[in-house]
């Protein structure tokens, strides 16, 4: 019975003991320079560079990797490219190299090859991922072709309804009564900022028409809506770009691609701080 | 064995039941994931930091990356760090002063993030090679001596340097009486009363210290007898205000300046270079105008204490970091 108890009693202080593992340099402990006796190791300063949220380089890295696997860089992306390194270099003019030390690249080629290029990269990252997951983004997005004039006054709206009832065209109507909004041809989607009243009528079109009179009461506004196409296949590129701008939609569609190449992490130290700031990214 | 059973059955019951509940408890632990740990991974000698894909990133790949990009600022947080401690003796007044220091900035991290206050301030400490919020006052212990080293050496090359400095900086410090009004343009009769009254008492001959004293809407200065203290170039005053104290020499008193605030009489109480000497703000504003002073101090004393590199590279990439590059 002693001996059953023993037992059981290690084997739980065996399990509650094990521990996490830290990945360590081959040469941590050799040092880097030495000052009256006492010694810098590579040990304590990779714990100090650690330290200093090395998730990001991590991260970095990780992206890096995978628009390699994933993105051929075209030349269309190296002219972006080069063109807005051109501005840059305008901009600051002879302090361009101390401004890119500041921001810690190397040269002008680390600048090009892992910050512009690689963020054109990036960007043709998100716009695959939401190009194969268009489907799921168009039901939330609810994107559309249209054009809007808006009026101060209600006289000129209805003018504006008889001129486009007796089949006028919808931008020389806005222009001849003066309409405070341009009424070009725009998309607009869920997530366009509107009249209350303008994404109401919109939110319960699904084909091509025009809108009556639309009253926004609280602020004086007439708004005639004219819905030109519903067919986001139509417009898909000009709605993926509209989508891969949030924020939120880059960092699902890296942490789909991190899922995808089984990312991994093998310290404790890094894992902590993934979950402290990239919880998206860590897969296991 | 029966009889065995019998007299001693409550101790067996007892026994089997801390057996079964001890199983059910390490069980139940495991299962949830509660004892889980991570695991590592080695890869022909090297221990692995992440993987993606079929490619292992080891922790020596990874330094060697962190150390090209950050390695020299923070091979500098050890180098002051060593020479601070190898230099300047621990004194009870510098353990004071560290306590005071860490004692301050604790409460005013509690004040600012609240129940936060602790995991942001280990944060700070760990981005700056420290492991716990206990060896705050080792950091400041350290900053400080730091801080004797800068300051002992620009006053030993102060001559080299002053003149320019003053030509930029316009060290200086500087007293004001405010006479404040809500809207200069339309001043209330108190207002106005009030500033009739400072100027008599100034026509009178009461003192600049004795009016500031009495009549300054500006508590925080008037306590002590309008003095504001230190001032240069970078000091963040209301613009009017601080064209008239930089346009003043030594014991100039200015006409009455208008500002956001009402009026101020201003006056530059000292220019002298020893006398400024005696302010912590010279040095800060000495290093605003040459920070490399800072890592000229400690790499002198660096010399003195016959550093040794074993990494040539890094030494270049030091010097370069410090401003010394090629100048050793």
């Amino acid at each position: 019975m002693k001996k059953l108890l023993i037992l059981v009693a290690l084997g739980l202080l065996l399990v509650g003991c094990s521990k996490d593992a830290v990945a360590k340099l081959s040469n941590g402990n050799e040092a880097l320079f030495t000052i009256n006796g006492e010694s810098l190791t590579n040990d304590q300063l990779y714990s100090l560079l650690k330290a200093q949220d090395s998730s990001y380089f991590v991260v970095e890295n990780v992206n890096k990797f995978i628009v390699d696997q994933e993105i051929e860089t075209t030349e269309e992306m190296k002219e972006q490219a080069n063109q807005t390194m051109n501005l840059f270099k305008q901009l600051y003019g002879d302090n361009f190299n101390a401004v890119l030390a500041q921001y810690g690249f190397s040269s002008e080629e680390d600048y090009y090859e892992n910050s512009l290029l690689l963020q054109n990269r990036l960007n043709a990252l998100y716009s695959k991922y939401v190009n194969e997951n268009i489907t799921e983004y168009a039901d939330s997005y609810k994107a559309k072709l249209v054009q809007i004039m808006a009026f101060d006054a209600e006289d000129k709206a209805n003018a504006a309804l008889e001129a486009l009832n007796a089949n006028e065209d919808f931008e020389t109507v806005a222009t001849n009564n003066s309409s405070s909004e341009v009424a070009k041809e725009k998309m607009v989607t869920s997530k366009s900022t509107l009249a209350d009243v303008v994404k109401i009528w919109l939110d319960t079109q699904t084909e091509p028409c025009t809108s009556e009179v639309l009253v926004d009461e609280d602020n004086n506004k007439y708004y005639i809506v004219k819905i030109n196409n519903t067919d986001y296949t139509t417009f898909q590129d000009q709605l993926v770009t509209e989508i891969i701008a949030d924020e939120a939609i880059q960092t699902k569609a890296l942490a789909s691609y991190y899922k995808k190449y089984n990312f991994h992490i093998y310290d404790i130290d890094l894992l902590n701080q993934f979950k402290a700031n990239k919880p998206e990214y860590i897969v296991q | 064995m029966k009889e065995t059973f019998k007299k001693y059955w409550f101790v067996l019951l007892v026994g089997v039941l801390l057996i079964v509940g001890i199983g059910y408890f390490t069980v139940s632990k495991i299962s949830s994931g509660e004892f889980e740990t991570l695991k590592g991974k080695t890869v022909e000698g090297q221990d692995v930091l992440y993987s993606i894909g079929d490619t292992d990133i080891t922790a020596d790949d990874f330094y060697g990356r962190l150390k090209d990009m950050m390695g020299p600022a923070g091979a500098y947080q050890f180098l002051e760090r060593m020479v601070a401690d190898a230099t300047v003796e621990t004194t009870d007044e510098l353990k004071k002063e560290a306590k005071t220091n860490a004692d301050n900035l604790i409460a005013s991290y509690q004040n600012y993030y609240g129940d936060q206050w602790e995991a942001v301030l280990l944060q700070a400490l760990k981005s700056v090679g420290y492991d716990d919020i206990d060896s705050l006052e080792d950091y400041f212990l350290y900053a400080n001596k730091s801080n004797t080293i800068v300051k002992d050496y620009i006053n030993a090359n102060i001559d080299s340097f002053y003149s320019e400095y003053e030509e930029q900086f316009k060290p200086r410090t500087v007293s004001h009486i405010l006479v404040k009004f809500q809207d200069v343009k339309n001043p209330t009769e108190e207002e106005t009363a009030k500033f009739e009254e400072v100027k008599q008492a100034l026509a009178n001959g009461t003192s600049f210290e004795e009016v500031a004293s009495k009549y300054s809407d500006d508590t925080a200065s008037a306590i002590n007898n309008g003095s504001l203290g230190f001032m240069d170039v970078q000091t963040n005053f209301v613009e009017s205000f601080k064209n008239a104290a930089l346009a003043l020499n030594e014991g100039e008193t200015s006409e009455w300046i208008e500002s956001d605030y009402g009026y101020h009489l201003i006056r530059i109480d000292s220019t002298n270079r020893e006398k400024l000497m005696e302010l912590d703000e010279l040095y800060s504003s000495i290093l605003t105008y040459n920070p490399t002073l800072q890592t000229n101090a400690i790499w002198e004393k660096a010399q003195e204490l016959n550093i040794e590199f074993k990494d040539e590279e890094l030494k270049n990439n030091l010097l370069d970091y410090m401003g010394i590059g090629g100048n050793e």
